[in-house]
């Protein structure tokens, strides 16, 4: 038998702690559906997508029973939608987005990850037609999300693409006014997508991989959050190595929890097992943020000095456990700083403590980037073309994956709280500082050049 | 030619025994196969299974341990393995399984969940309990060896609901869990693909 202390707190991780596996995602290939006939296209696309996904759930939650750990969410990647649809307009595009709504409804699965593009280094015309549906596809289906990668660090930052995102994260928002704005919060725009991310909004299913992939996005900011509550009861003046070690210890369990459970579902399903992805994702739930993290670790008020290097801590000790855990670690993996999706960062903004700056600051050494963020309405389209350009640049020019999540929220002002309920939280709208500062800039077309490969210092 | 015994000694604590008993062992001719001691409340307890020459009667095997430890106060029981009617279920697939049972003491739970799981003919291989004589924790930890065939789910829930009736958090988990947690080997070492069992 095991330790029993090894049982215990590994019971104690799932019973008070909040662990779970977040996500079950199954990344679909769906190149073999394209046609030139929209409706065998739809078929194709359901079919694949039905018979590929049909004992998901099923599966998650008999592997689920069995270890005695919850599958929060049940998700599917497919093909990015610009290489399927190259031969269909707008209202051919809406079409496949209905498909892929209907099919994720029919196989129990809440978001559907792939309505997407890469354009990193240029723009096909599928791909703008795509990036031109958003708005209406969208605010017209529930389930489906949607990414563009505009920048990599050999490609550079496409502006072109991003100055039409500007406007068309406005023109999403507003084309979902009565909730707020939500339908913005289903597109991520990306500089360096990973192709094997499970995590959405922003998961889509990249080229190099089998037909039909497993991955897992295991979470945990509350198991984090308790072991260095119990570290610090007994040494309240470790020093930050000693914090170190702890993420990475429990990390590293953490990561063998997904592990495990994303194994035998693969297995169970007959499928390739693909990657397990260690980000810390928070949810608007007590004890299950990154924010009071944070504040343990000594961070009171978060955007404070010290909070950017704390965060880097932590970050930094998430993958170094989960790499010892698994060699199959891949996705985002980090720390995600999800402003509405996290009571305590959220608490930060409205306190004034985090400003967006300071968040933009904080992402450099983090996963994904400004994520879940509020800004005003009234935002002008290259202002957000701006943020969106900061953010990839911080990506592009560090080799790592950025990405926004941004929602200029329709009708509410700065200061204003906006809340999308649920899971997706809610928060105070952050002010953008000169917010209209940068317009020559943001309105000028082109690419920003890759950056150097060497002489990196 | 020889003869196998299973010995048990029970002893308060203290330095020294198992060097009497490998001692009056060795006086016998007696050769260990396995052995194993646990040390619970002050008191010791070893379960060992060793070869003896075969004309030695096991009374005298007995009564020479006994003397051999008699400063330590050692009771000794013998097994003839031949005479016992052991149970073999060793072709039969099993899993190994864990439940664990934790919460504020209530008289009576090991007897009512052992009682169900005689019933389901399940076998524990393993078992530990304690009751925190201040606060009244208990908890209890069973490694569970479940033929194949028998339905988890079901089982899942009945033993989780016997818990719950009794205010107690009962969990059943399947055992690769613990390993995947703790072990630093590879989940795929731990974990083999080709032979999962009905859930």
């Amino acid at each position: 038998m095991p330790r029993i202390e090894d049982i215990l707190s590994t019971l104690r991780m799932v019973r008070q702690e909040n662990l779970d596996v977040r996500c079950i995602t199954m990344g679909i290939n769906l190149a073999g559906c394209s046609d030139s006939d929209i409706d065998k296209t739809c078929e194709k696309i359901h079919s694949t997508i039905i018979t590929s996904a049909e004992h998901l759930s099923k599966t998650c939650e008999m592997v689920s029973d069995r270890y005695g750990i919850p599958v929060v969410n049940r998700r599917i990647s497919v093909t990015p939608i610009s290489r399927i649809a190259d031969q269909h307009d707008t209202e051919g595009l809406l079409k496949i987005a209905k498909t892929m709504d209907r099919a994720a409804e029919e196989v129990g699965v809440d978001l559907i990850g792939g309505y997407s593009a890469l354009v990193h280094g240029g723009m096909t015309e599928s791909s703008k037609r795509l990036i031109d549906s958003l708005p209406l596809i969208l605010s017209s289906t529930n389930r489906v999300c949607s990414s563009v990668n505009v920048a990599t660090s050999r490609a550079g930052i496409n502006m072109d693409a991003v100055k039409i995102l500007g406007h068309k994260i406005k023109e999403i928002a507003e084309a979902s006014r009565a909730t707020h704005g939500f339908a913005a919060a289903k597109l991520v725009v990306f500089a360096n997508a990973p192709e094997d991310n499970p995590f959405m909004a922003g998961a889509f299913m990249g080229e190099g991989s089998a037909d039909r992939v497993i991955h897992v996005g295991v979470s945990g900011p509350g198991v984090v959050k308790q072991a260095l509550e119990r570290l610090l009861e007994n040494r309240p003046d470790c020093s930050l190595d000693e914090i170190a070690e702890e993420i990475k210890s429990t990390a590293f369990r953490i990561t063998r929890v997904g592990e495990l459970m994303g194994r035998e579902i693969a297995a169970r399903l007959g499928v390739s097992f693909g990657i397990i992805d260690l980000s810390l994702a928070p949810t608007p739930k007590m004890g299950d943020s990154i924010g009071e993290i944070l504040n343990l670790i000594g961070v009171s008020k978060i955007g404070a000095p010290g909070s950017t290097a704390a965060l880097a801590l932590l970050n930094d000790a998430v993958k170094k456990g989960g790499l010892f855990a698994s060699s199959s670690v891949g996705g985002l993996s980090g720390a995600f700083v999800p402003v509405m999706e996290d009571a305590i960062l959220a608490d930060a903004v409205k306190e004034g403590h985090l400003t967006l700056d300071k968040l933009e600051a904080m992402t450099s050494v983090c996963s994904v980037g400004l994520d879940m963020v509020p800004i005003p309405g009234d935002t002008h389209p290259a202002t957000i073309t701006g943020l969106i350009a900061d953010e990839m640049a911080i990506g592009v020019f560090n080799n790592k994956t950025t990405a926004t999540r941004i929602i200029p929220v329709p009708g509410k002002k700065a200061g204003e709280l906006v809340s999308f309920g649920g899971l997706f939280g809610e928060s105070v709208i952050l002010p953008v500082h000169s917010a209209e500062g940068s317009l020559p800039f943001s309105n000028r077309a082109g690419r920003i050049p890759a950056p150097l490969q060497s002489l990196r210092n | 030619m020889s003869k196998r015994y299973v010995i048990s000694l029970m002893a308060a604590n203290r330095v020294g025994i198992m060097a009497a008993v490998t001692q009056a062992l060795d006086d016998l001719g007696g050769d260990l196969l396995e052995v194993s001691q646990t040390v619970m409340q002050d008191y010791f307890t070893i379960i060992l299974a060793a070869d003896f020459p075969e004309n030695l009667e096991s009374d005298v095997i007995v009564d020479h341990i006994s003397d051999s430890c008699k400063q330590y106060g050692v009771q000794v029981n013998l097994k003839n393995p031949e005479e016992e009617s052991v149970q073999d279920d060793s072709s039969a697939q099993t899993d190994h399984y864990f439940l664990t049972v934790t919460g504020h003491d209530q008289k009576g739970i090991i007897r009512k969940i052992s009682a169900k799981l005689s019933q389901e003919r399940i076998d524990i291989t393993d078992l530990y309990a304690l009751r925190n004589e201040q606060d009244k924790a208990f908890h209890l930890i069973m490694e569970l060896s479940i033929p194949f065939n028998v339905e988890k789910i079901k089982l899942k829930n009945e033993l989780e609901k016997i818990g719950k009736l009794s205010g107690l958090n009962a969990t059943f988990q399947h055992g690769n869990i613990f390993e995947a947690t703790h072990d630093p080997r590879p989940v795929r070492i731990l974990f083999d693909e080709e032979a999962l069992d009905n859930v």
